[in-house]
């Protein structure tokens, strides 16, 4: 034990020692580099040098205009270099790119790594001063010279993309009473976005703007409504509705013309305990759409009234003009179900099921009712993506069934609030899927099934692939129109964060979060966190 | 009993609970609530049955727990948190059929429902005694959902009469909960419970029955012997 520590301060050491060397480089770098706007890469259908948020685009349809890896070539890709962080901890993130520099989170850290290299150019630690709650964090967003994130211990900072160094820190929640904040914020408008999580806890989620200036808060939307605010009255016992969950933890969609703010909002809490909270509960498991300006609701859907899985609506979702012209949102759930919603009439226009569904209403007992998604089911922080040639929807998904047992649900602020349990089924009975959609219809177009979750995220590119990775590890090059697999290289740990496309001096590369993705619920999502990049 | 650290401190109270209620294991551990006079009946009176079966319901509809603490003969000092070569076990409770009963009518009167026939007369049945071993897994790997599986060798040895296997074994689990790991991270483990059932039958002539003591041992997964002491003769 003594050995490995000693170890481990020596390569700190050698760490801190080449990022002061690198940010030379860096700071140089920025002289030359123009600034990159989220806001430019909002509008412009061509992202392939940037990647300035969780999922490339305001629209997140996660689609990449670069065909150097293609269909014909995919099988020659080759692991080009690995960064290892030597941390252990959840790796979730959505890696973020511009200028060839890669930015990526872990719970404390943000780094900044050579795209085309893997070599590190800085790392700026962040020091909690309260309790942390859990143990992720899902990324940055970049604006013109400057990267958001936000911390467990509920703190929203930004960071100089040059260096690293803290421009403004503010503290707009308590992580004592189990609030934290783990999503990829966006930017717009000169305002930053950003949700808190916590409903396991018993968190009271909502939604805030602040000003990317120096970090005021502009605005706040209340995702558990109570007194006056409309949609109280679907908590039948109002007092249940301050405990009552309704975080939001991934990240969020926007449309810059319509002014549209769409927040993945998960579940109510206790999350298994119904009947201590009858009703609707509103505006749990739902897809929220805010005014962008002024926090003001603008409409909702909700996927599970009344949840008592934990049927999040965990991703944020995408914003997709098909091959027929239809203006759809599309998202997935934790309930196992992708969603295609009108944009103009709010109306459902196809739900698919891409996950084994089993009494998907069935409430807990004391004795146990087997559902399928279980807990950690369907699709969770990594949503649908559109592969626009190809006019599909590809999403990944986890199979994991199993039984959900009613307790007694009792609040202890910053203690888990379930009102049960889940007991899965045995993990070697798990599997993954990746489905295609035909956007238009919903209907499946092709279905592979993977040995393990399919949590990554999911990029088509104009070159035909796909690329996603799973939890054995596996990372994957699909062909986007036929689901055949081109390409299969096993990392050394598991894979569940971002998958990006980019390009750098005119070669396409592909970076990868690799390691423990998660010590909250997958047993065997082990590996240090490392950044893995291939190429051809 | 054992000491039971955890009684003195409210949060770590409704911690445990929650932990213990999200088993749905019979572990609340409210020391307000009166529990029965105590004297251990080995088999109960139909009368005795029907005074637990209401006691089981006024415990649901009070929503305070199911209390265990004085039948708790072995616990962690903090079961949140985990140290450096600690055991796998919890918590260990003794249930006598009068606790048994009263928590399958708390189960049941839980959801607005009596017990069943088949789970009554499981709970009642004469000179027996169970066991309850709340435990974690030592890893978060694959293979340590199948931790419950690896605890071995339990044994009552009971005071001037001889040593008893377990007849039957049931498991609850595993699912999944935090563990703080020497207060420096959040871990993953896997925590369920297995509950041991012993014949007290070749007990029956012994007067003594109901100040029964003992000791009851069992082995965890990485060779932990626990053996702890209970002694029956405050307890219904």
């Amino acid at each position: 034990m003594r050995n490995s520590v000693r170890t481990n301060v020596f390569a700190s050491v050698l760490i801190f020692s080449s990022a002061a060397i690198v940010c030379l480089s860096a700071c140089s770098q920025k002289q030359t580099a123009p600034a990159v706007r989220a806001s430019s890469a909002a509008t412009a259908v061509d992202t392939a040098d940037h990647w300035t948020m969780f999922n490339g685009t305001y629209a997140a349809d996660r689609w990449q205009n670069l065909n150097q890896i293609n269909t014909a070539n995919a099988k020659n890709l080759k692991e080009m270099c690995r960064f290892p962080t030597s941390e252990s901890g959840a790796f979730q993130a959505g890696p973020v790119v511009a200028n060839g520099i890669v930015y990526v989170t872990t719970l404390n850290n943000t780094y900044a790594i050579d795209g085309t290299n893997c070599k590190l150019v800085w790392k700026s630690t962040y020091r909690p001063v309260k309790p942390l709650p859990f143990n992720t964090n899902r990324g940055v967003a970049l604006d013109d010279g400057t990267l958001y994130r936000d911390t467990q211990d509920c703190h929203l900072i930004a960071l100089a993309a040059a260096d690293g160094k803290m421009l403004w820190n503010v503290n707009p929640c308590d992580s004592s009473k189990g609030e934290f904040l783990s999503s990829a914020p966006i930017v717009w408008n000169n305002m930053v976005y950003v949700g808190i999580a916590g409903a396991d806890w018993g968190a009271r989620g909502r939604m805030m703007a602040f000003d990317t200036s120096d970090g005021h808060q502009i605005w706040s939307f209340d995702l558990i409504p109570i007194g006056n605010e409309a949609g109280s009255s679907s908590w039948g016992k109002a007092s249940t509705a301050a405990t009552g969950g309704g975080s939001t933890w991934t990240t969020y969609t926007l449309d810059p013309q319509t002014g549209e703010l769409f927040v993945p909002v998960g579940n109510p809490a206790p999350d298994f305990s119904g009947d201590y909270r009858p009703g609707a509960n509103l505006y749990t498991c739902s897809l929220v759409v805010l005014d962008a300006k002024t926090g003001q609701l603008k409409w909702y859907y909700q996927l599970v009234p009344h949840d008592v899985h934990d049927y999040d609506l965990g991703a944020a979702p995408m914003l997709i003009t098909t091959l027929a012209a239809k203006h759809l949102v599309v998202f997935g759930g934790k309930n196992g179900y992708v969603y295609a919603i009108d944009r103009a009439t709010h109306a459902l226009v196809y739900k698919t099921a891409v996950d084994t569904i089993q009494n998907p209403t069935a409430a807990a007992t004391v004795k146990g009712v087997h559902v399928c998604p279980g807990w950690v089911g369907g699709v969770e922080w990594n949503g649908p993506a559109y592969a626009r040639d190809s006019n599909e929807v590809i999403v990944g998904s986890n199979e994991w069934c199993g039984n959900y047992v009613l307790g007694e649900a009792r609040y202890v602020a910053g203690k888990f609030f379930l009102g049960g349990s889940f007991v899965p089924d045995p993990y070697t009975q798990s599997h993954g899927w990746v489905t295609a959609l035909n956007a238009d219809t919903g209907k499946i177009a092709w279905q592979d099934k993977t040995p393990a979750a399919v949590l990554a995220g999911v990029s088509p590119t104009s070159g035909g692939v796909t690329f996603t990775g799973d939890m054995g590890g596996l990372f994957y090059a699909f062909d986007s129109k036929s689901g055949k697999i081109l390409y299969r290289h096993k990392t050394a740990g598991a894979m569940a964060g971002g998958v990006v496309a980019y390009r750098r001096n005119g070669k396409e590369y592909v970076v990868a979060d690799d390691g423990n993705v998660s010590r909250s619920v997958w047993p065997g999502a082990s590996g240090a966190s490392t950044i893995y990049i291939f190429s051809l | 009993m054992a000491g039971c650290q955890w009684c003195i401190d409210d949060l770590h109270f409704f911690a445990l609970r929650n932990r213990w209620h999200a088993l749905g294991t019979a572990v609340g551990l409210t020391i307000a609530l009166a529990l029965p006079a105590a004297a251990f009946e080995p088999k109960l009176t139909s009368g005795e049955i029907q005074n637990a079966e209401q006691a089981g319901i006024a415990l649901a509809r009070a929503h305070q727990g199911f209390p265990v603490a004085r039948y708790t003969i072995f616990s962690t000092p903090n079961a949140l948190t985990l140290e450096q070569g600690q055991g796998s076990v919890d918590a260990i409770a003794v249930s006598t059929p009068y606790q048994r009963v009263l928590y399958e009518s708390y189960l049941a009167a839980f959801q607005g429902a009596a017990p069943s026939a088949e789970a009554l007369r499981r709970a009642a049945e004469p000179f027996t005694l169970d066991f309850i071993v709340i435990a974690h897994s030592s890893g978060e790997d694959a293979n340590e959902q199948q931790f419950l599986t690896r605890f071995s060798n339990p044994i009552v040895k009971i005071q001037g009469d001889g040593t008893r296997r377990a007849v039957s074994k049931t498991s609850f689990g595993p699912t999944i909960d935090f563990f703080n790991f020497e207060n420096k991270k959040r871990v993953l483990r896997w925590i369920g419970y297995d509950t041991y059932r012993f014949d007290l039958h070749s007990m029956r002539g012994i007067v003594s029955i109901a100040r029964l003591k003992g000791t009851f041992t069992i082995s965890d997964p990485l060779g932990h012997r626990y053996a702890e002491r209970f002694d029956l003769s405050g307890l219904k």
